[in-house]
């Protein structure tokens, strides 16, 4: 913790996640909602009279619903409760998590349900994200959340082949993990024998970024339920700890060009931060597993040097060795990640979730074979911003001096 | 038990009809100026701000993730920033949240809201009402403050009298806050023959569209001093939602209001409205005042009409402000009234100013009519 | 013959003039082939609110032909597989003209295995709006007066007073300084092209819905009087697409970028549009 001076501690005890598909036409907004809630519920073996406060959030234009909490307590459960709305775009996920964090260590509450979401109406994705822009300026330049910025960036780095070949084991990796999540939205059973088809005749997107690089868009919601320590005791049998959070923005104008490395330097400044501070010197032999907002594999491949720490391109031979694997010294994304389902409110809480499954050893055909003792989320969104967490699993070792 | 938490400064602009020559990032970054000047705060990660947490809301701004064109302009360009897409009270909680949990010593908290800049706010409104069936029926937050209104006046005995000299009083109080919406003095017959926009509400019984921005500074105990000798406490907390549907809820009487009013006492300690000196009720419509006030106990249930009569509003100091019903923007309302209490407790509150205060209770509203109730319980 | 998911191609494809909705079918016309690998050929070829279905060898006279294979085919129609996945991963492509594939999609029922048309398929309810709500957008001093500056075809960038960071478009306050922004400096117009984004895949323009014409390219240019990474965003002459070079400085590797002057239009009004696009300065 920051100063060591956290209140009190946080479990997660509850969650929920609904199956994440391309539009599921057969649930309204509240509806649909109230599947992940259900099952957070069961999941902790509690009652919505045990939830002390929901927490809600999401990007109201993709849905076009004004104060969506209003409507959505139809699905939420929040009647008669206290309730906060937080968004943050693309890392919105995640800052519920930290707030449901702030909410449960502050002492104002004991119990607290988060909700993250996606029900995309018949609008475009890229169209909704693209409405962030600036509307004075940006606005008719922006393609979404679609750049070449980071290929390019690898490439130049490390040269065409090696990059590409990087990027497209990354994809396959995370592809493999996708085929064992029964919840992904996009499991294609690709192998690595159709790596160079796959390089020069997925269709480009922009650049070298092309179809089979990027994240879906997905619909599906998520729901977790925390509690303070004492009470985390009381409901489940392995609460998972929230050690820190940290979140880290940087201004609106995005100055991508060449020799601005990193290409993302919110997530490293967030990695250095919040390891500087919890006293982790080797954050990729602390770390058990990390469950990282990737939105391509290009960034997915160059994020874990900022992530990680690592300079050179130790990064890159980590990938290429495929220790990110399941199996390997630093799984990525057992869940398949955002490549394999966005379902862009619910994207960085399903990170903080799949984190957590990790840890309680029964996330299922995508459990990694280990003990996992501490685990890391990230969110991404915004203007190249950055939310980090960290998940343990025991309290001992660190938190309240 | 986690620290206590204080605002140690407040800036603002002046509540506007339009600022058709400021964009969001020019009115905030006045706020945030004034902030710094007064404080000294700087953004050092270890002895500085580092969280921001900001209040706009997607629809007003026509802009998907609000916040995002705000990072620099408050001070979050590599520091956490979170958006409260509610009213902006609750974000005066959450930040007590951020601070009491440790996570956090310094918050700043930077709301902005231009009701003018879209072709229409209850168009905007309307949006917030499900897709299938209300939406399709016309509802906004008007009308469903008309129907509120109605339920009300059936129950209690309110009359059109009774609204229109509570918008007289709005604006007779409205007008000794150099930061208020200028708005005309106007007559309880002038009140009265202002057209009917939503039966029975009239044009002059809803508060004006309005912009304005906002920020303030909040500091865990230790650490005051840094900023502020006179700290205003943050001593309780409390919100509640009702439900969706206006047929569901018991229009003539906030339950939310009253479950959210009492999480908030008894978080300060365990007391009542006669422990609190001072009101600040969010009325969006001239019949809320006093619906307001019956829901959080001030007044007894159904006795809104006799105590508007008897001079309540006055004697209880209810909305020396002005409420909302001179003009807040939508968003913003409830940190209006934050401020109007933080101003007075700190006796900075000029021609309006009240003496002898020790607690103040600010209300805000979210929602179709106030579906989303919280309460802040201030004292110096 | 072989079946794929429990059911087999030509029950299918021969099922297409059953489940035809030929209410809807009123304006459209022309031919259209599916290309199934083994399975076969077909040419559907619809006209005047008819249909007609015939196995064809040769389908050189259709709009567009659907080429697949059985297996992809059949989940298609089953809803096990995207169609948009499909093509990603190239195992389903069309010739010709692919949107009008896109148009017959709606004119058939949806395809139920034997034995499963006893349960009735539900019809979900679906509301289909366009929902706009006009908006005033201000600009105030700031980027009202760089719009100007656009007007009078100056490109002017505002400075921070504290470390000298140059931002066009301009921002009220310096992100880094967090202290107001006073200084201007005209800069370029003439600069270096530092990134570009070529665009294969356009999204929508959210103010119109109007979808540019690809491919395009969206560039950063380094402005002459900039410096690092303080680009200018604005679009590329589509012409020149393949002709310009992105310069970079990467690991102290330095390599010069195509310079660059922009077009500006005919008609200015303060608006980013007084700039057509960036072409070669040649």
């Amino acid at each position: 913790m920051a100063r060591g001076k956290k209140n009190r501690h946080v479990g997660i005890v509850g969650i929920g996640e609904t199956k994440f598909s391309s539009h599921r036409e057969d649930v309204n907004q509240p509806e649909m909602i109230h599947e992940a809630v259900r099952q957070a519920l069961d999941d902790a073996g509690l009652a919505i009279q045990d939830v002390d406060c929901v927490v809600h959030g999401n990007m109201e234009l993709f849905e076009m619903v004004h104060q969506p909490d209003m409507w959505h307590v139809l699905g939420t459960g929040a009647y008669g409760k206290d309730s906060f709305r937080i968004t943050t775009g693309g890392t919105t996920g995640g800052t519920l998590v930290c707030a449901a964090d702030n909410l449960v260590a502050s002492g104002m509450y004991d119990v607290v349900l988060a909700i993250g979401f996606e029900k995309l109406q018949e609008g475009h994705t890229t169209g909704g994200i693209t409405n962030m822009a600036d509307p004075l300026w940006a606005r008719k330049l922006q393609s979404g959340a679609l750049t070449d910025s980071a290929a390019v960036k690898l490439i130049e780095e490390f040269g065409e082949k090696r990059a590409k070949r990087a990027a497209m084991t990354y994809r396959i990796i995370m592809d493999k993990h996708a085929c064992l999540n029964p919840n992904s939205h996009r499991a294609f059973g690709l192998d690595w024998d159709q790596m160079d088809d796959l390089i020069t005749d997925s269709p480009p997107l922009i650049g070298n970024l092309r179809l089979i690089h990027m994240c879906s868009q997905s619909d599906g919601a998520c729901a977790m339920i925390f509690a303070a320590e004492e009470r985390a005791r009381q409901i489940a049998a392995r609460p998972v700890w929230i050690r820190d959070h940290i979140t880290v923005h940087r201004e609106e104008t995005l100055n991508l060009c060449t020799n601005y490395y990193p290409n993302n330097p919110t997530h490293r400044f967030a990695a250095e931060q919040l390891f500087a501070r919890n006293g982790i010197e080797d954050p990729l032999d602390y770390f058990d597993v990390f469950e990282m907002y990737d939105p391509s594999a290009w960034w997915g491949v160059d994020w874990l040097r900022d992530f990680f720490l690592l300079e050179g391109d130790a990064h890159l031979k980590l990938v290429e060795d495929r220790e990110i694997a399941i199996g390997g010294r630093m799984p990525i994304n057992p869940s398949g990640g955002v490549i394999a389902a966005n379902p862009i409110g619910a994207t960085a809480m399903v990170r903080v979730a799949e984190a957590a499954k990790q840890i309680r050893g029964n996330a299922g055909p995508h459990q990694v074979p280990k003990t996992v003792r501490h685990a890391l989320a990230s969110s991404f969104g915004g203007t190249m911003w950055t939310v980090l967490l960290m998940l343990e699993d025991e309290l001992d070792g660190w938190g309240m001096p | 038990m986690a620290r206590r938490v204080a605002i140690c400064a407040a800036a603002q602009i002046r509540n506007e009809a339009d600022i058709w020559y400021q964009r969001f990032q020019g009115m905030l970054l006045d706020c945030f100026e004034s902030l710094v000047d007064q404080t000294g705060l700087t953004f050092d990660m270890d002895t500085g701000v580092r969280s921001v947490v900001t209040c706009s809301d997607d629809v007003f701004d026509a802009r998907t993730i609000s916040d995002n064109g705000m990072t620099d302009v408050v001070g979050a360009h590599y520091r956490g920033e979170e958006k409260m897409a509610q009213d902006g009270l609750n974000g005066l909680g959450y930040a007590m949240a951020s601070i009491m949990s440790g996570h956090d010593d310094l918050v700043l908290l930077m709301g902005h809201c231009k009701e003018s800049q879209s072709e229409s706010r209850h168009m905007c409104t309307n949006l917030a009402f499900d897709p299938f069936f209300t939406r399709p029926l016309g509802l906004d937050y008007l009308n469903a403050c008309g129907l509120q209104a109605r339920a009300y006046m059936a129950r209690s005995g309110l009359t059109e009298d009774h609204l229109s000299e509570v918008v007289v009083r709005a604006r007779r109080q409205a007008a000794q806050n150099p930061f208020a919406r200028k708005t005309s003095r106007v007559t309880a017959q002038e009140v009265s023959a202002s057209p009917l926009v939503s039966d029975p509400l009239r044009a002059l019984h809803y508060y004006p569209a309005t912009d304005w921005a906002v920020g303030m500074l909040l500091c865990c105990e230790e650490r005051v001093h840094e900023f502020t000798d006179k700290p205003v406490w943050l001593t309780g907390f409390g919100s509640c939602m009702d439900s969706f549907y206006l047929g569901e809820r018991d229009l003539a009487f906030s339950v939310a209001l009253q479950q959210a009013s009492r999480r908030a006492f008894k978080m300060a300690g365990g007391i009542d409205t006669g422990d609190i000196d001072l009101f600040e009720l969010n009325d969006a419509a001239a019949h809320q005042m006093a619906l307001w006030a019956e829901s959080i106990g001030l007044v007894p249930a159904g006795d809104g009409a006799h105590w508007l009569e008897t001079g309540g509003p006055d004697r209880h100091q209810v909305n020396r402000s002005g409420g909302m019903l001179n003009g807040n923007p939508l968003m913003l309302g409830g940190l209006a009234r934050a401020l109007e209490a933080f101003q007075q407790l700190r006796g900075e509150a000029g021609a309006r100013q009240v003496d002898g205060l020790q607690r103040a209770l600010a209300h805000g509203t979210t929602g179709p009519a106030g579906q989303h109730h919280a309460v802040l319980i201030m004292e110096n | 013959m072989t079946t794929y998911f429990g059911v087999n191609v030509a029950d299918v494809i021969e099922s297409l003039p059953a489940r035809f909705r030929k209410e809807a079918a009123a304006d459209i016309s022309g031919s259209f082939g599916y290309d199934l690998g083994d399975a076969g050929r077909w040419r559907l070829a619809i006209r005047d609110g008819g249909l007609t279905l015939t196995q064809a060898e040769v389908l050189d006279d259709c709009q567009a032909v659907l080429v697949t294979d059985p297996q992809t085919f059949v989940g298609i129609q089953l809803g096990k597989i995207d169609a948009a996945e499909a093509m990603g991963l190239q195992k389903l492509s069309v010739t010709g003209d692919r949107r009008a594939f896109g148009s017959i999609a709606g004119l058939f029922q949806k395809y139920v295995p034997s034995g499963q048309e006893t349960l009735p398929e539900v019809e979900l309810v679906v509301l289909k709006q366009t929902i706009s709500v006009g908006q005033n957008f201000a600009t105030g001093p700031v980027m009202g007066r760089f719009l100007k500056g656009l007007k009078e075809r100056k490109i002017l960038a505002i400075r921070c007073p504290v470390c000298g960071r140059r931002q066009s478009p301009p921002r009220e306050i310096c992100a880094v300084c967090r202290v107001r922004n006073t200084e201007w400096v005209e800069v370029g117009p003439k600069g270096e092209m530092r990134m570009l984004e070529y665009v294969y895949y356009a999204s929508p323009d959210p103010l119109t819905g109007d979808t540019r014409e690809t491919p395009y390219g969206a560039i950063g240019v380094l402005l002459d009087g900039c410096r690092d990474e303080e680009v200018f965003w604005h679009l590329l002459n589509p012409a020149q697409l393949d002709r310009v070079q992105m310069g970079s400085v990467i690991n102290g590797r330095v390599r010069k970028g195509s310079r660059l002057r922009p077009v500006w239009a005919q008609k200015r009004t303060g608006s980013i549009d007084d700039i057509q696009y960036f072409e070669l300065d040649t």
